[in-house]
């Protein structure tokens, strides 16, 4: 038993750690939104520390680690609000390593290994709501591969991408299935979105009558639960970063401001609210590690975990957002100090993959599940046991 | 990371799982349940802690020259986790086993450890804790209880408050101030009271829950050995401090965290059970967003000790950090207390001895308790200071 990261594991999160501080700071992020794509330095930079082929199998030039490895390194790429393209490639790559053919394997990973592959992740549609469920875009079998129709929202980075997974349903069995197309591929047209998040540009993408050969079939069942749980976790231990950032922020600001001649730090309304702020962000982080482990070494715990980490997450760290504004005052409230940057990104990571509310339901519903129970009309033989219950 | 036992550590397991089996009645925690007589639910207590140590697995974690197992970390969460998921009953001599040994373990003298551990290990005696005072709750180092030594004798005079179990303890580990001039934090000793000493008076004190689980307790001409000094005379709030960030550490939360988890459970059943016309409270959206969180809460509760554990095994000391878990623990039950209660709808408010109660009122009970739990081996205010100044490094 030991819930806890190697000591190779911290090293390496403290080598992206130091990287993203010295050659990406926040400033860079000011920069991006004007100076778009600023990512491309990023991206060499990332893929120059091995990012990109942490979770690719050695056979294919990659370092074959797993995703526990990979948590701290996530972490960091939360606090530094790095691009949302590494998070969608590398939530492809572990969907390739677990579902990919060898074709498929052979014709990705090395790519995506060396960094010049990005992959943007098409799942979310309007009018559909949170999960996969209420998808509708549609995949249908053509002479030698399928052709697909529909409109996906949020997808990020996809102009700067060379792959597009895409999620979308066959009619025989109304089967969610993920494809991989080309970004160029005929038919694929883009419409830049405005969102809050102008550290990253995110972009409809409609696919209208989407030609592709029967080799962009990814898996069979279970490859668009697996890509969505896995953007999940990704986005739940980026949360754990912001949190952390604005928890370390706010922490710095009170201990050097003062007001009625002493730091505000020293004032317990300041004081208690940062401890709050730590206790939940410390809680996260546990259910993000678990999230993490779940994903790599336990996929029937790992909806669960997910979304036992995606809601907590979400919700720690808006809550250090918040009050790391709350506690710089005026100055939080200002364009230049930049932690509506964190607040931005936080609010895109908070309802994309599911937002907290849609992770509790489906926490409560595989719990109800586990212990045999259900909804309404077939519970009534229970009550009756349970009125002999004693305290 | 690795969330697998090892093959020593599956056997711990099914060794405790079996011996509880048939230490404990049967149909223990479904049918048959402690007695709700207090007194008697004390002596059911003893007896089972009596009982433990019988069968060799009490005080798990001391070292085995003081009868102890030397049980590893993993070992001690595993032994949590056993004795909550029977349902075992909690001790009587939670103080003495936890508080009172690790204290003397690691600040008394020989003679001191050897007069007694082995009777808090047998259950033979039954120990209480003297810290609180009426003016000095959070303010704790302001304690006026004062021991005037006397030849080879302190005389305490004073009054303590809160005193769990003190109407079943033989002795008490107490706090006196021992030095008026010095600061407050330095005239302060630990001293090892017999509770039968001429002196001592008793005031029971009734809880929010109708129970009398805690005591006044005066204090008059105490005379009190100068042997049951604890550690040099003056450095008692050291020591203290080192006892009271036991009470908050990851052993006791993993313990906590489960039977918190078995209340959780009950009250997904309940949830699902409890009807209104054609539809269970489970069936409310409003509702299972509040149930879920309870959920989610209470998991990540039992994920913080297994971090917690992990830090230990990697030799990082007990510290201010264990404020955070007690902090977070102690408001995520009192909120799966208060949802429990709003999923019983207008049955909320039928308690124990109610024909109609729901799980026999077991719910109205457990969230009269959850009002301690921000309270007690310091408060959530006091957690917070302690999180704010000392892990985060805000000043004072």
């Amino acid at each position: 038993m030991n819930f806890d990261f190697s000591a190779e594991q911290y090293e390496f999160r403290d080598a992206f750690r130091d990287y993203l501080a010295r050659d990406y700071p926040l400033a860079a992020h000011v920069r991006q939104a004007t100076d778009y794509p600023l990512a491309t330095p990023l991206w060499a930079g990332l893929s120059g520390m091995g990012l990109f082929g942490m979770l690719v199998p050695e056979a294919h030039g990659g370092l074959g680690l797993g995703f526990i490895d990979l948590a701290l390194v996530l972490e960091e790429l939360g606090r530094s609000l790095a691009t949302p393209a590494a998070a969608d490639t590398l939530a492809a790559t572990d969907l390739l390593v677990r579902y990919g053919t060898p074709a498929q394997q052979a014709c990705w990973l090395p790519g995506i290994a060396s960094g010049t592959v990005r992959v943007a992740l098409a799942v979310a549609e309007d009018g559909a709501g949170h999960g996969l469920d209420g998808l509708v875009t549609s995949a249908r079998p053509i002479a030698g591969g399928y052709r697909l129709d529909g409109t996906k929202l949020m997808v990020a980075e996809a102009a700067t991408a060379d792959l597009l997974l895409v999620v979308a349903r066959l009619p025989s069995q109304q089967q969610l299935s993920v494809f991989a197309l080309p970004r160029d591929a005929t038919g694929i047209a883009l419409r830049p979105h405005t969102t809050l998040d102008i550290g990253a540009r995110y972009v409809e993408v409609t696919l209208s009558s989407v030609h592709c050969d029967a080799n962009a079939l990814i898996g069979e069942v279970g490859a668009a639960d697996r890509l969505y749980d896995t953007a999940a976790a990704i986005a739940a231990i980026e949360l754990v970063g912001i949190g952390q950032q604005m928890l370390r922020v706010a922490v710095e600001y009170a201990k050097q401001r003062e007001q009625f001649g002493r730091p505000i730090g020293s004032f317990q309304a300041i004081k208690h609210r940062c401890a709050d702020m730590a206790v939940a962000v410390d809680a996260a982080a546990s259910a993000a590690y678990f999230a993490a482990w779940a994903i790599a070494e336990s996929p029937h715990e790992a909806p669960r975990a997910v979304s036992i980490a995606k809601s907590f997450c979400g919700d720690a760290a808006r809550a250090a957002c918040n009050g790391a504004i709350q506690v710089h005052g005026g100055i939080g409230f200002t364009w230049d100090l930049g932690l509506h940057y964190y607040l931005r990104r936080c609010k895109v990571l908070e309802t994309t993959w599911g937002d907290a509310n849609w992770h509790r339901e489906r926490v409560l519903a595989e719990t109800l599940a586990e212990m045999g129970l259900q909804a309404a009309n077939s519970a009534t033989h229970l009550s009756e046991s349970l009125c002999k219950l004693a305290p | 990371m690795d969330f697998s036992y090892t093959p020593a550590e599956t056997r711990f397991r099914e060794e405790l799982r079996a011996w509880l089996r048939d230490a404990l009645p049967p149909g223990w925690g479904k049918t048959v349940f402690e007695p709700e007589d207090e007194d008697a639910r004390a002596m059911g207590r003893l007896e089972w802690e009596r009982k433990l140590h019988a069968g060799g697995w009490s005080g798990i974690n001391w070292p085995k020259k003081y009868g102890g197992r030397g049980a590893t970390l993993v070992e001690q969460g595993i032994y949590a986790e056993e004795l909550a998921r029977a349902r075992a009953p909690e001790g009587l001599n939670i103080i003495g086993r936890n508080l009172v040994s690790a204290t003397l373990i690691r600040h008394g003298t020989e003679s001191q450890r050897e007069r007694f551990l082995s009777k808090i290990l047998s259950g033979e005696e039954v120990w209480c804790q003297g810290f609180s005072e009426p003016n000095a709750g959070s303010d704790l180092a302001s304690i006026r209880c004062f021991a005037q030594l006397d030849g080879d004798h302190f005389v305490v005079n004073g009054q303590k408050v809160w005193t769990s179990f003190a109407q079943y303890a033989n002795w008490c580990i107490l706090l006196a101030r021992t030095n008026l001039e010095a600061p407050k934090h330095k005239g302060i000793s630990l001293l090892l009271v017999d509770m039968r000493t001429p002196g001592i008076t008793l005031r029971p004190l009734k809880q929010i829950s109708g129970e009398c689980e805690f005591n006044e307790t005066f204090l008059d001409d105490v005379r009190v050995p100068r042997e049951n000094l604890v550690g040099e005379i003056n450095e008692g709030w050291k020591i203290a401090m080192t006892t009271l960030a036991a009470e908050r550490g990851a052993e006791d939360a993993l313990g906590r965290q489960i039977r918190f988890k078995q209340e959780l459970d009950t009250l997904l059943l309940a949830a699902t059970s409890l009807r209104t016309g054609e539809s269970a409270a489970i069936d409310d959206s409003a509702l299972r967003q509040k149930l879920a969180k309870a959920v989610v809460e209470i998991e990540i509760m039992r994920l913080n000790c297994l971090r917690s554990f992990s830090r230990w095994i990697r030799g990082i000391q007990l510290g201010p950090e264990e404020s955070m878990m007690k902090l977070y623990w102690s408001h995520a039950a009192q909120d799966l207390f208060e949802t429990a209660l709003e999923v019983l709808g207008p049955k909320a408010a039928l308690a124990a001895g109610d024909a109609s109660a729901v799980a026999g009122g077991r719910f109205q009970l457990s969230f009269l308790h959850s009002k301690a739990f921000s309270i007690y081996s310091g408060s959530s205010e006091i957690q917070r200071t302690i999180i704010g100044e000392r892990v985060l490094g805000l000043p004072k």
